[in-house]
């Protein structure tokens, strides 16, 4: 045996080579230990959560991932409805403005033989409806045409515009959907303007003149069109993802979410691009279905969906409240109330998500809109808040000094309080449409929601990501927050002062705005949104919004009365605010 | 460094477990069973993730919330290993743990100080005194409580209660290890309250680390009786 192998054996017997052993099985262990934590503490994605953690991957992916917009082939829907408006009918009997509208639906397919049932929801404040032909069912509005055939002819309807629009104001929408069972539904929205009545093409003085002029003008070219082929163009795919830990969802705390988003007291105002029509025709929604709202958590035990839905007997307010741009509408949009959600008896989780879907076909738009940023409200209806006593104070304090706050420090900000209408609207919440899936852009990601209490530092995490640039492209970042001071931005290591250097490609590029939170902020809620401009090309630039909910948190006691709305809210403008 | 402070603390803890058993025929043997120790500790600290990951795959919900990774799973996974190297070399594991056990809140309050470098087991926000400016795993930075160090600090105390109540107490064999469990419950029971990555409550303000402990000390107490009473 070699001398040196007998060295090794020798080393290893007597107590000398106990020590030895035990010395080397101590190190061993602990080059073990060093070994199992760094491969749990790994962070190869360079997220800032280890790989292993896989609750907070979940959690993180979600949060960074929390808006994913694609564009796909979609069909156009099968029916169209349409209202028409042909003219004005003054009688001299009557002291307000008499309108005659044509319902109907436009230019079926050939092979569409299926039933229909229509609601017609008329300017708010009409009155006197006579309708001739098809007669609606008992009550209204809004008014239900039920079995109606596919080649029925259009249901006229004359009635009385209001002489002054609700809430003083002079835009009155009218819309009509048409739904084929529980399908989908297609809605046609028409605005009436107050004092513009003149402007219609003709001015009848009787009402068969009027009808007479109404089956040419409207019949006719219904059935000249008939016999389209159904169009499948690229729609908008638009995911929404909007993680919260830290916040207990409990059964009960469930249902009051879920109770709440199907109430009437929450609703979404979103600003699209106004679809083609002529000035005495209606336009067709772009909205018609396949959108969803889903609550569940990162555990697996909470999985609930209910679709998303127009909210007609809001469009009035939106007409004549919020900040009206030339070519855009506004569009209300709320949880599907046909059928009560019912969260499951599951066990309480700290770390879940609201997940939102929506289908939007701005086809008709440029480029399908590529690029466009939408801008988005979250409203509530009511003087009276929902809730129990605990929520009512909660959504007060949320509502009522976080807008009047962003209102003063914020005049900008297209931020107001409609008290005096019964309904309160918060945003804006910017919505870009950018397409992240089918094309590899560069994207800003992070939207986040947080708590905080004054005096405290808060930090808003987001993310460069995708896109490929050679050279780097220098990234100018900047921000409007109603709230706070000392903002700065951070890479999560140390400060930094933009431009920031981004190639693209992986890992993605970590940024961070930090701010804190003054004494004396009022509580409630506040956005803060970021925007990325690429130096060069200043028309491309990238927004992303946070939400900072103000104000002592504490998750609520089991079985008690938990304030959640107050988080909740924000949630709601997440999932529809993401539209 | 929170990898290295980990290491440090099994260096430590093996350390004093070695010096404490001073028998030196034994001591390779001891050593080697300490990587066993290590891996069992390791699998059941892991147990959460396992169960979570199954639960994702299976699409099964889990009744109740779980960790990914903890303590308590630690411990169950190093006892379990114990247990069994116990009866595989023929000795009483009451015996082996009360030699070994002071050894572990040792080791386990220099562990606490890798969790403060790595930033995890982080403390809830607060505005009280004992807030130190600190972040959560997401880098949000806050006043918290400092729950890595006092879980750390209330390790040591631990520590030298066991060698206190060894030394003056005179216990008999296996209520050294049964004392350690039980306080290292009651406090993981306190410090749970204070933790910012807290599991969500299933019965009053109790969540499942909460009923994990009390179990734990239910257990503990059992064990005892029965051992007192044999």
């Amino acid at each position: 045996m070699k001398r040196w192998s007998l060295g090794v054996v020798s080393a290893f017997r007597g107590k000398a080579g106990a020590a030895f052993q035990t010395a080397f099985y101590l190190l061993l262990t602990a080059g073990l230990v060093f070994a199992l934590m760094t491969l749990a503490a790994c962070d190869c994605n360079e997220n800032g959560v280890e790989d292993c953690d896989s609750a907070g991957e979940a959690a993180h992916a979600a949060e960074m991932a929390s808006r994913m917009a694609r564009e796909y082939p979609q069909p156009t829907p099968e029916v169209r409805p349409r209202i028409q408006k042909t003219g004005l009918v003054q009688t001299g009997a009557l002291t307000a403005t008499r309108v005659l509208h044509g319902l109907m639906v436009f230019d079926p397919l050939p092979s569409y033989t299926t039933p229909l049932t229509y609601t017609w929801y008329p300017p708010a404040g009409a009155s006197n409806f006579e309708f001739f032909g098809k007669q609606p069912e008992p009550g209204g509005p809004p008014f239900v045409f039920r079995n109606v055939p596919a080649n029925n002819a259009a249901v006229p309807v004359m009635f009385d515009l209001p002489e002054t629009g609700a809430y003083d104001g002079e835009r009155l929408p009218e819309l009509l959907t048409a739904q084929q069972g529980a399908g989908p539904q297609a809605t046609a929205y028409m605005l009436n303007t107050v004092g513009q009545t003149q402007s219609l093409p003709e001015v009848f003085t009787s009402v068969a003149e009027a009808l007479a002029a109404f089956r040419a003008a409207v019949l006719l070219p219904r059935a000249e069109t008939a016999g389209r082929a159904q169009a499948t163009v690229d729609m908008w795919a638009i995911d929404q993802y909007f993680t919260r830990e830290g916040i207990t969802v409990t059964t009960a705390t469930c249902q009051q979410t879920v109770d709440l988003l199907q109430s009437d007291a929450a609703f979404v105002a979103v600003q699209v691009p106004e679809p083609p029509h002529e000035d005495y025709d209606s336009a067709l929604l772009p909205i018609y279905g396949d959108s969803v709202l889903a609550l569940d958590d990162l555990d697996g035990g909470l999985d609930l969906e209910a679709a998303a839905t127009f909210r007609p007997e809001q469009f009035t307010f939106l007409a004549n409240t919020l900040p009206q741009e030339e070519g855009k509408i506004w569009i209300a949009l709320g949880v599907q109330q046909t059928s009560a959600l019912t969260c499951p008896t599951a066990a309480p989780s700290g770390a879940w998500e609201i997940h939102t879907g929506l289908t939007l076909d701005l086809s008709y738009a440029t480029e399908q809109c590529a690029g466009c940023v939408l801008d988005v409200q979250v409203c509530y209806e009511g003087q009276e808040l929902p809730g129990n006593a605990a929520q009512r104070f909660v959504m007060g304090q949320a509502f009522d000094s976080a807008l009047e706050q962003l209102a003063e420090t914020a005049p900008n900000a297209s931020v107001q309080t409609y008290r005096d209408w019964g309904v309160t609207c918060a945003g804006p919440l910017p919505l870009q449409l950018v397409d992240t899936v089918t094309s590899n852009q560069w994207v800003l990601e992070g939207d986040s929601a947080q708590a905080i209490t004054p005096t405290w530092t808060i930090t808003l995490p987001h993310r460069l990501m995708g896109g490929d640039f050679s050279p780097p492209a220098l990234i100018d970042l900047d921000f409007a927050a109603p709230i706070g001071a000392n903002w700065h931005w951070s890479n999560g290591a140390a400060t930094i002062t933009p431009p920031v250097s981004y190639a693209g490609g992986w890992p993605p590029t970590n940024i961070y705005l930090v701010g804190t939170i003054p004494a004396g902020t009022a509580a409630g809620l506040y956005t803060v949104n970021i925007t990325a401009t690429q130096q060069t090309t200043p028309t491309d630039f990238r927004i992303g919004s946070d939400i900072i909910w103000v104000g002592e948190w504490s998750p609520p006691p089991e079985g008690g009365e938990p304030p959640q709305y107050a988080m909740y809210l924000p949630l709601i403008v997440r999932m529809q605010g993401a539209r | 460094m929170a990898s290295a402070l980990y290491a440090l603390a099994a260096l430590v803890g093996g350390a004093a477990y070695l010096y404490r058993v001073r028998r030196s025929e034994l001591l390779p043997l001891l050593a080697r069973n300490l990587l066993w120790l290590i891996l069992g500790g390791f699998l059941g600290a892991n147990l959460g993730g396992a169960a979570m990951l199954v639960s994702r795959l299976t699409g099964a919900a889990l009744p109740f919330a779980l960790k990914d990774t903890s303590i308590l799973g630690a411990l169950l996974g190093g006892t379990a290993t114990a247990l069994w190297l116990c009866r595989r070399y023929a000795v009483s594991f009451w015996s082996a743990a009360d030699q070994g056990i002071p050894a572990l809140p040792l080791a386990l309050s220099i562990g606490r100080l890798g969790c403060f470098a790595r930033g995890c087991c982080y403390g809830a926000p607060t505005a009280s005194w004992l807030g130190l400016y600190l972040p959560d795993r997401a880098g949000n930075w806050l006043p918290r409580y400092p729950t890595q160090l006092l879980s750390a600090a209330a390790n040591l105390l631990i520590f030298l209660a066991l060698l206190a109540v060894e030394r003056y107490g005179r216990p008999r064999e296996g209520e050294l290890t049964r004392l350690f469990f039980a306080l290292f419950l009651l406090k993981r029971f306190g410090i749970e309250f204070l933790r910012g990555d807290a599991l969500p409550a299933v019965l009053g303000p109790l969540n499942t680390t909460h009923l994990t402990c009390l179990a734990g000390l239910a257990l503990v107490g059992a064990v005892s009786l029965t051992q007192r009473n044999p």
